[in-house]
């Protein structure tokens, strides 16, 4: 039993996919060209298939080989192929042109090419040309935008400029013409060079300094004609470059002080400082000979101001005339009245006018009795106090809240009590000073009261505990008696809080819950050695250790639930007796 | 098998074993297509086998419905499903082109399986 004859082999056959391709712009219409689905092979084989292998887009890309078809068309298709072939622009080979029909191709070793039975015989190898040939303009315009002459037509990726009103405007470049330009030489006009001899000492960048500074680049009017420059555009780079101009006009010079000083030989302190401000006005005023000679007077002079300026003018033009008696008197006049030192009110004591018979000193007093003497000036300089204490009499005097009315009436009559009393006799004001007057603060007036009367304590919270007290027969009775025969029930479960011991198994009542806690707490109590596990307890003591821990939780929860029934019981107790005494007032929850 | 006269007709005209296979998730389409290819080909009086139904491939992803891990672990189940139909012809190759080419369905993939060639 041998396997079945298979339908197709796999080996000896060509798969196809149905693909979708999009629609180029070649022109080349495909058919079923609505979507543009074609066949592609995908099993990786190059056999021809007639009807997939055209459409097939592999095999018309990589012009690989493929099986023959016939002798007759073989020929045309060979002939018209080897003229439009793609590679048209290689080198020629030896190897390729001779009339071998298994002729090398570059690509021959890439390529396998399959046994198929019905195609293996003679089947040749052709270069396949890819696509349509581009056109000869074509061609050209790809090399001279610089694209490789591949066949590919780069075209198809470039935009026209300025095409569907993009906003762009052509312009063509300055293409760097080779063949026109010369070598890049600079020329210097080293005519005023000074050629120093080469010293050990002095640097290179001295050297170069010096060659530099005195040397100018002179334009060559061929460079504007390289560079493709407009004439205007070059001329006005060639003045901006000349140095000369730069040195000009266009440079502030500061130094017209120089200038001015220089023309003052041998002086000494012009040339040393920086000259005043009154050097600059004298500069302006006159250039004279005579300038010179008040710039010396001036400096002799320490203090100088505006003033003299004018005073020097006047000497300047008097100086030409011969100098008069009047003239020196009308100097020492200005001198005098004008000089600086001079400060009004200044009584010098060589002054002989400002002078008295009688020493300065006695007159010490006259001014403060000037301002104490009231007939002068009234009440003017009175101030409040004085006027009360003038006038004992009238206790309630002003007060800080002066009263204009009071004052006046007090200025009268302390000017009647003056004029009797002597003028001499002068109103003595004496103020409290601060420390002898009392003055009450709040620590004085706390520190008047007694620790003795005000204990000072600590405060505390109330506490609640003195509410309850020890129940015995005795305040059961006293409450009684207190309330009037009734005991008060409180609480949630209303129950006679008075009578209810603080501590369970105090008290009477208390004894009950005694009775049952004390069951649990004694063994805890008795018990209050807890078993502790010790080290290498034997697994019995282990077990009786825990045993005992049982039963005294077993013990613990039973007392804990006795408890809690007999509060319970308590309370229903209550309840029943609140219900069955009386008045129903009284609301229970 | 008729054997291949070296004739510029017959050449053109050989007859291969050729197998179409056709796959697709949607089974309407891929019916309608085959209903169209089998149909073109008996109008050209071919020898056709088919359509034979590959078993259903059934791809199943099985994904928590909840972005974080928090909730019910509910669970979705999506599955996609690819139909197979194949289809076997007698015929020269440019006859299958042309028949190929005319049916279009949009999500049914076609492949073309010639044998000897």
């Amino acid at each position: 039993m041998g396997k079945k004859k298979k339908f197709i082999e796999k080996k000896k056959s060509a798969t196809f996919a149905l693909v979708y391709k999009e629609a180029t712009d070649d022109g080349n219409e495909e058919d079923g060209a609505g979507t543009g689905r074609i066949f592609t092979r995908i099993d990786g084989g190059f056999s021809h298939v007639p009807g997939f292998s055209e459409e097939d887009p592999r095999s018309q890309l990589h012009g690989y080989a493929y099986g023959e078809q016939g002798e007759e068309e073989e020929e045309e298709e060979e002939e018209e192929e080897e003229d439009l072939s793609m590679f048209a622009d290689a080198e020629e080979e030896d190897t390729e042109e001779t009339g071998d029909e298994n002729g090398s191709h570059k690509f021959q070793t890439a390529v396998k090419r399959p046994q198929s039975g019905a195609n293996s015989s003679s089947s040749r190898f052709r270069d396949r040309r890819g696509g349509a040939a581009l056109p000869d303009h074509v061609r050209k315009e790809l090399v001279d935008l610089g694209f490789p002459d591949d066949g590919y037509d780069y075209l198809q990726h470039m935009r026209k400029i300025g095409a569907a009103g993009v906003g762009a405007s052509f312009v063509p470049t300055n293409r760097l013409q080779l063949d026109r330009i010369r070598t890049d030489v600079k020329v210097y006009d080293s005519s005023r060079v000074a050629v120093n001899l080469v010293d050990e000492t002095t640097d290179e960048q001295r050297l170069i300094e010096a060659v530099g500074s005195s040397t100018r680049p002179l334009r060559r009017p061929a460079f504007v004609e390289e560079q493709g420059l407009d004439p205007e555009v070059a001329a006005a780079l060639a003045n901006s470059d000349d140095g000369s101009q730069f040195d000009s006009c266009d440079e502030l010079e500061d130094d017209f002080v120089i200038h001015a000083t220089e023309n003052a030989d041998g002086d000494d302190s012009a040339c040393q400082e920086i000259p005043k401000r009154q050097d600059v006005g004298i500069h302006k005023v006159g250039n004279s000979n005579g300038h010179r000679e008040s710039v010396e007077e001036e400096r002799e002079g320490e203090e100088e101001d505006e003033e003299d300026v004018h005073q020097i003018a006047r000497k300047d033009t008097t100086r030409q005339r011969c100098i008069r008696l009047l003239d020196e008197q009308f100097e020492s006049l200005a001198l005098r009245e004008y000089d600086d030192d001079m400060l009004p009110g200044d009584f010098d004591e060589e002054d002989p006018e400002a002078r008295g018979h009688a020493d300065i000193s006695q007159f010490d007093d006259v001014l403060s009795e000037f301002l104490a003497d009231s007939n002068i000036h009234g009440d003017k300089y009175k101030t409040p106090a004085e006027t009360t204490s003038s006038r004992p009499s009238k206790s309630s005097g002003p007060a800080l809240g002066i009263r204009l009315e009071a004052c006046q009436e007090s200025s009268h009559a302390s000017l009647d009590d003056v004029s009797d009393t002597s003028e001499d006799e002068l109103v003595i004001v004496e103020e409290e000073s601060e420390d002898e007057r009392s003055n009450w603060d709040c620590e004085t007036v706390v520190s008047t009261l007694s620790n003795l009367d005000n204990h000072p304590g600590k405060i505390l919270a109330p506490s609640k505990s003195n509410s309850k007290k020890q129940l015995t027969l005795g305040r059961v009775l006293e409450e009684k008696e207190s309330n009037g025969g009734v005991i008060r029930l409180r609480g949630r479960h209303h129950l006679p809080l008075d009578l209810l011991p603080e501590k369970p198994g105090s008290t009477l009542i208390g004894e009950k819950f005694k009775g049952i806690g004390k069951t649990g707490k004694g063994d805890k109590e008795s018990g209050s050695k807890k078993p502790v596990s010790r080290v290498g307890e034997t697994p019995e003591e282990h077990k009786l250790r825990k045993a005992a821990v049982k039963e005294q939780r077993r013990d613990a929860r039973a007392a804990k639930k006795a408890l809690k029934v007999c509060y319970r019981d308590e309370s229903q107790r209550a309840q029943h007796g609140a219900a069955n005494t009386g008045p129903s007032g009284i609301h229970l929850p | 098998m008729k054997p291949g006269k070296v004739g510029v007709e017959e050449a053109i005209e050989t007859v291969h074993r050729i197998r179409i296979t056709l796959s697709s998730k949607n089974v309407k389409n891929l019916e309608k297509v085959c209903a169209d290819l089998i149909k073109g080909a008996k109008d050209k009086r071919l020898k056709v086998k088919g359509p034979v139904r590959m078993p259903t491939k059934v791809l199943h992803i099985t994904t928590r419905k909840s972005p974080c891990g928090e909730g019910t672990n509910t669970w979705d189940r999506f599955e996609l499903r690819v139909h197979k139909r194949v289809i076997d012809l007698h015929s020269p190759s440019e006859v299958v082109k042309q028949i190929t080419s005319i049916t279009i369905e949009p999500g049914v993939e076609v492949e073309v399986t010639i044998a000897d060639v």
